[in-house]
């Protein structure tokens, strides 16, 4: 449940309810019009990332509201309950689409937008995952209150354009690297890169409006940097649009991924939240470890970092919840600001399971697992699956399922078609040792299930 | 060029692009063939298919527009190499 001080930094009370809404990749509105790497528009569906917006049911407490693209599965929304958790109330759009995050649905449903009118008129406030257009639209439509700064602040504070040039400022140690505003300053940038690819240091050319671990390219040889800087001069003679949208930066040995959180207030106070070690595949965000494994030297930088971002946060006009992307190389140097993400993280949603349900002393492995599934599956099935190894009420042990939405997002309308799934899950147990015993279980129930129920074994079996 | 030699041209790319992929991806060629969906079976992402057109660029001596290409275009492995080939014949 969300602390009093921070529904105060949102909303100014301490006690104001909230209409959380989980518009997961904000960075994709976020980029819309911005020049980075050439890209191609592939056909890949975001249906499950749109359906992440589940997370925000376990974040709402009692008196908030949740707009979800769907219905919680009942068993789904029982288990949570039996937990402790999932106490606020759901609203759901009619006619969700999947292509469409959730404030798309929203915004395409007047029901809903009376809905948050009257949550409004009551004293609520809407919290997205990140505030773009989109949301600051769907507030204005409904009347309600947005809680957090203006769009405009917020794509400003999470461009990697800006995490660079605050790292200048505050003298926050980053990688070498060079803003890339327009083509004069990508050409620069080249020119200093090409030296270093001569001399056998990779280089990355990322995003500034990429999403976290997206939109990142690593290059290793000149030709191949010069063949980019021919992509990007051909798109700006023919499109004769000269600005940018990227960094270039040294390519770092990494050793650990970390990500951090705080909290800045409105008036510019910055509160150190926690930090995790972050678990990646490809720089894709897979999950966290908790807690990091960081010396208390380490974590001091960490926080001594977060007071001077915060700081200049809050000058150039943002509150609310700083997710910040850090890493250790294998030479044991930390890294304390990478990018910064001015919106909720993967870890705030994880926040409150950590504080109700892992017992002090016991450590914690929030994952996923990917699903290949025949056909759509109830969340009873799938706990009948993992019987035995789901956290129980009081427990200490065992894995509690964190969104169930994602497993069928997925589903093909071409009956018996396969398709993709992927279930979230934060595992807890006394030693890491432990930990990976249940990751691996779970992962080996999962790994041949195709979700029919013939393929339940009976408990028995087991 | 005649029609058989539309289909070299074909085949020579696809070969090349099954080539750029297992070396792109870190996985056995004979494990893609044109069939091959780029998104679902073979994992690649937005990036993965810049790093894929970079470096078919510059085995081929060609030059692609990526912002040119439609999402049929890199359905599958088969069918961005047709794209490919009308891109080196233009």
């Amino acid at each position: 449940m969300l602390t009093h001080a921070l529904r105060t930094t949102l909303t100014g009370r301490p006690d104001a309810p909230l209409v959380l809404l989980g518009n997961f990749e904000v960075e994709e509105q976020w980029a819309t019009g911005e020049q980075g790497l050439p890209t191609v528009s592939m056909p890949a569906s975001k249906a499950i990332v749109h359906r992440m917006d589940e997370f925000a049911l376990l974040l709402a407490g009692p008196g908030d509201s949740v707009v979800l693209k769907t219905a919680p599965d009942p068993g789904y929304l029982a288990y949570l309950r039996e937990l402790g958790l999932a106490s606020a109330t759901v609203l759901t759009p009619a006619g969700q689409e999947p292509h469409r995050t959730v404030t798309g649905d929203a915004l395409a449903d007047p029901s809903l937008g009376a809905e948050l009118a009257r949550a409004a008129a009551a004293g609520a406030w809407l919290w997205p995952h990140g505030v773009s257009a989109m949301e600051e639209r769907l507030a204005a439509v409904a009347g309600i209150p947005l809680a957090g700064p203006p769009e405009r602040v917020c794509k400003a504070v999470n461009s990697k354009i800006y995490s660079r040039l605050v790292a200048d400022d505050t003298g926050v140690p980053q990688p070498a690297g060079l803003v890339c505003r327009d083509i004069d300053e990508w050409d620069a940038a080249c020119e200093l890169a090409t030296t270093w690819l001569a001399d056998g240091r990779p280089v990355v050319v990322k995003d500034a409006f990429g999403v976290s671990g997206k939109g990142i390219l690593v290059v290793r040889a000149p030709d191949r940097l010069a063949s980019l800087r021919r992509l990007i001069a051909r798109r700006a003679d023919r499109s004769g649009r000269r600005e940018l949208s990227l960094v270039v930066e040294e390519w770092l040995p990494k050793q650990t991924d970390l990500n951090y959180q705080f909290t800045v207030g409105r008036d510019g106070s910055v509160h150190w939240d926690f930090v995790r070690e972050a678990l990646t595949s490809n720089g894709v965000h897979k999950g966290h470890r908790m807690p990091a494994g960081l010396t208390q030297a380490q974590v001091g930088e960490l926080m001594a970092t977060a007071t001077a971002l915060g700081s200049r946060l809050g000058r150039d006009g943002f509150y609310g919840v700083v997710g910040v992307d850090a890493l250790t190389c294998v030479d044991g140097r930390l890294y304390p600001m990478i990018e910064i993400n001015a919106r909720n993280n993967m870890s705030t949603y994880q926040e409150r399971l950590r504080v109700t349900l892992v017992p002090a002393g016991h450590t914690a492995l929030a994952t996923q697992y990917p699903l290949r599934l025949a056909e759509p599956v109830t969340f009873d099935r799938l706990r009948e699956l993992l019987d035995g190894l789901l956290l129980a009420p009081g427990g200490a042990r065992g894995a509690v399922i964190n969104n169930f939405a994602t497993v069928n997002a997925g589903a093909s309308t071409r009956r018996g078609e396969l398709f993709d799934g992927r279930l979230y899950a934060v595992v807890v147990a006394e030693t890491t040792e432990r930990i990976a015993e249940l990751d691996r279980a779970i992962g080996e129930r999962l790994g041949t299930w195709d979700g029919r129920a013939a393929q339940v074994p009976a408990t028995s079996a087991r | 060029m005649t029609m058989n030699g539309s289909q070299q041209v074909g085949t020579d790319v696809t070969a090349t692009m099954i080539a750029a992929l297992a070396q792109l991806l870190n996985r056995d060629a004979a494990t893609i063939d044109a069939n091959s969906r780029l998104f679902e079976d073979l994992g690649i992402d937005s990036t993965g298919v810049l790093e894929l057109l970079m470096q078919l660029e510059a085995e081929l001596d060609v030059e692609f527009d990526a912002e040119t290409l439609e999402p049929n275009d890199f359905e599958t492995v088969g069918a961005l190499a047709a794209y490919v080939a009308k891109e080196a014949a233009a």
